[in-house]
């Protein structure tokens, strides 16, 4: 979209003109489901939490400074309702299960293999405060004292989190990439019905992948 | 290695959420979401909207109510059949009008006088030292025997009266006016005109109990005095020539508005006794419709419509008027007045625009001419504008441009009282109560109108019903 078209729909929705709107809409939608789908449960939350942005983003346009950079902007909003959404849960922090995590072997992540939509999938499963700081580690950028601020945690518990996020999501990737039969062996995880329920949870992007 | 890895899947995530590839295919059904959060949020902003406006015509509805409220008790003063006299409690008298006002409003301190109770009354008006010239007037002749309401008296004695100057007497007796033009005599008629300028009510009343009395003080050179006085009940000023005798004498009705002599309390007897405030206000609604050409020079234009009601409150000659009009006013404007920071990249020769507002005037009505049913009126006000909505759509001079169709503009401009209302007002009196209305008009603005900030001006033909809350009926 060229800046120039750019411009005139911003004015159309400063204006409040409808058809403006949804061409804004239309254009960011991507770029801002992207955002929330990675801290979303699921695809209706992220619906739902970008529809809250968009609304900032109409209600507050007026404000926009011109001069900067229009995705930057909508895309700061969109990672502020994504966080203020699940605000209420980050601070609860998942023991279970971790310490099978601890187990698995540190192979290569590249190896597996692994296409986006597993990965957003299996990051979609992680508790929310997990997720979150994983998000804004590893693809916003953040340093844990800025995490910290932004979500009112201790850089320490930042750092926690992180880990234990991604001690989660290595765990998932293992076990979608372990064939079927072989999913108990050696992985120290046969031991309890529980695990096997939560093995077909995470076998569930494996199935759905096509 | 352990770190490696993680930063490899770090990365891993981050770049894949960076490929549009990856992205999410767009869903109608979250747009519809999307659009009701936005009307959800207008209608809110609409109840936010009108509420302080509602609270505002609420406010001043309710401020005339109390201000009817407050000049009614005028109108309860004892109608006096065959009350004749008039006093000026003012300057001559030496009666404060406020004070005369007040006892006139104090009932308990009038007689009303019925005939028996005149019967009654011994005493003369004609007699200085007991002259009470506060009001109730007593006649003269036969009814001058009655007694004399006795508060009324003490009160003109604690006033200090005892004569009041000749050339504000009033005396009741209009026959002794011979030379007075004044026909209202004979009119059968009590009138009081609530104008300034009509002094010279006729004192029907007068005529039906007073032989004249040419001892009486005076009667001619009464000055005319305007009648402007608050306690003035029936006026039978006897006029001097310079006089002007409106509306009266001929029954002439003055407008339905001030109708006041015609008064309500007895019917029966052409009496005058009507304690009427010439300057009594008058409240009326007026609903009316127009239409109009809206342009931005003056004769160019697309024609428009208005409709809405107006409340206005007379008193003598100035009416202040006020209401809600809901108007659809198209326009065309030259792109040159079309004031936008957009930038076209193809400029459009012109722009069509729609507007629906509400404008809310404040205007204010001298009346020029009076006579019988007719009246004329010049106005001048302010409007204030209310836009709703701006519909605007570009016209292009190639058959190709790259650049907006239209776009619309809701609810956001506003002009308090920045624009000009000039106006000429014909009414045509049907009843004391109903008269219709003719009004030409044109409104210039002081200020720019609308999104595209221009000097959007109005011109047209509006037509009224207009409804008079607190007029008298004349009787018959």
């Amino acid at each position: 979209m060229g800046e120039e078209e750019l411009h005139q729909l911003i004015s159309g929705c400063i204006e409040q003109d409808r058809a403006s709107q949804k061409k804004l809409y239309k254009v960011f939608y991507g770029f801002s489901m992207g955002i929330c789908l990675r801290y979303a449960n699921n695809r209706e939350e992220a619906a739902e939490v970008m529809n809250q942005g968009f609304f900032k983003v109409f209600t507050r346009i007026e404000t926009f400074d011109r001069t900067r950079p229009f995705k930057a902007w909508l895309g700061r909003i969109m990672m502020n309702v994504s966080i203020d959404y699940y605000r209420a849960n980050l601070k609860m922090a998942y023991t279970d299960d971790l310490d099978k995590a601890e187990h698995l072997s540190d192979g290569d992540v590249t190896d597996h293999k692994l296409n986006y939509d597993d990965l957003l999938k299996m990051v979609q499963k992680l508790p929310p405060a997990y997720r979150t700081v994983f998000n804004l580690f590893a693809v916003e950028g953040y340093t844990h004292e800025e995490i910290g601020e932004l979500l009112n945690i201790s850089p320490g518990t930042s750092k926690s989190n992180l880990h234990k996020a991604r001690q989660k999501l290595k765990q998932m990737i293992a076990d979608a990439d372990a064939p079927p039969s072989n999913r108990n062996y050696g992985t120290g995880m046969d031991y309890s019905s529980i695990v096997a329920i939560n093995k077909t949870d995470l076998h569930g992007p494996y199935f759905d992948k096509i | 290695m352990k770190k490696e890895n993680e930063e490899d899947l770090d990365k891993l995530f981050k770049k894949g959420s960076e490929e549009p590839a990856n992205e999410p295919v767009f869903r109608e059904a979250d747009w519809d979401a999307m659009e009701q959060l936005l009307d959800q949020k207008k209608k809110r902003g609409g109840i936010i909207y009108w509420l302080p406006r509602l609270g505002s015509v609420a406010a001043v509805l309710l401020l005339a109510l109390l201000a009817w409220l407050f000049f009614k008790p005028q109108l309860n003063k004892p109608k006096n059949e065959n009350q004749v006299a008039v006093v000026h409690p003012k300057a001559d008298t030496g009666i404060s009008g406020a004070s005369a006002r007040h006892d006139m409003a104090d009932s308990s301190k009038q007689k009303i006088n019925t005939p028996a109770n005149l019967a009654q009354n011994s005493d003369h008006p004609g007699a200085a030292k007991k002259t009470d010239r506060s009001y109730p007037y007593l006649p003269e002749g036969h009814a001058a025997k009655k007694p004399v309401n006795a508060p009324v008296n003490a009160l003109a004695q604690n006033n200090g009266r005892k004569n009041i100057s000749k050339t504000k007497t009033d005396i009741v007796s209009p026959g002794l006016n011979k030379t007075n033009n004044t026909p209202a005599i004979a009119s059968p008629i009590a009138q009081v005109s609530n104008n300034k300028d009509n002094s010279n009510s006729s004192a029907g009343a007068l005529v039906a109990n007073n032989p004249a009395t040419p001892g009486t003080k005076n009667v001619a050179g009464t000055a005319g005095k305007d009648s402007s006085n608050a306690t003035i009940l029936a006026n039978s000023m006897p006029a001097t020539d310079n006089k002007k005798d409106l509306g009266v004498a001929d029954g002439k009705k003055d407008d339905g508005k001030n109708n006041v002599a015609a008064n309500t309390a007895k019917p029966k007897i052409k009496a005058v006794g009507t304690s009427v405030n010439p300057n009594r206000a008058i409240f009326a609604v007026t609903a009316i419709a127009s239409s109009d050409m809206n342009g931005t020079s003056a004769f160019g234009g697309r024609a428009g419509a208005n409709l809405g009601a107006l409340f206005s409150v007379s008193s003598g000659k100035w009416t202040i008027s006020t209401g809600g009009m809901y108007s659809i006013k198209p326009y065309q404007e030259s792109f040159a007045d079309y004031h936008t920071p957009y930038v076209f990249q193809t400029n459009p020769s012109s722009v069509g625009v729609n507007c629906q507002m509400i404008d809310i005037p404040l205007n204010v009505n001298y009346q020029v001419y009076h006579k019988g049913a007719d009246k004329f009126t010049l106005g001048t006000g302010l409007s204030s504008y209310i836009i709703l909505r701006e519909d605007y759509t570009f016209n292009y001079t190639g058959a190709y441009a790259a650049g907006p169709a239209s776009f619309s503009v809701v609810n956001r401009n506003r002009n308090y009282m920045g624009i000009l209302n000039l106006d000429v007002t014909y009414e045509r009196q049907i009843n004391s109560r109903f008269g219709i209305i003719f009004e030409p008009y044109y409104k210039l603005p002081l200020e720019n109108v609308g999104a595209s900030q221009v000097k959007l001006q109005s011109t047209g033909l509006a037509v009224g019903l207009n409804w008079s809350l607190n007029s008298f009926k004349k009787p018959n």
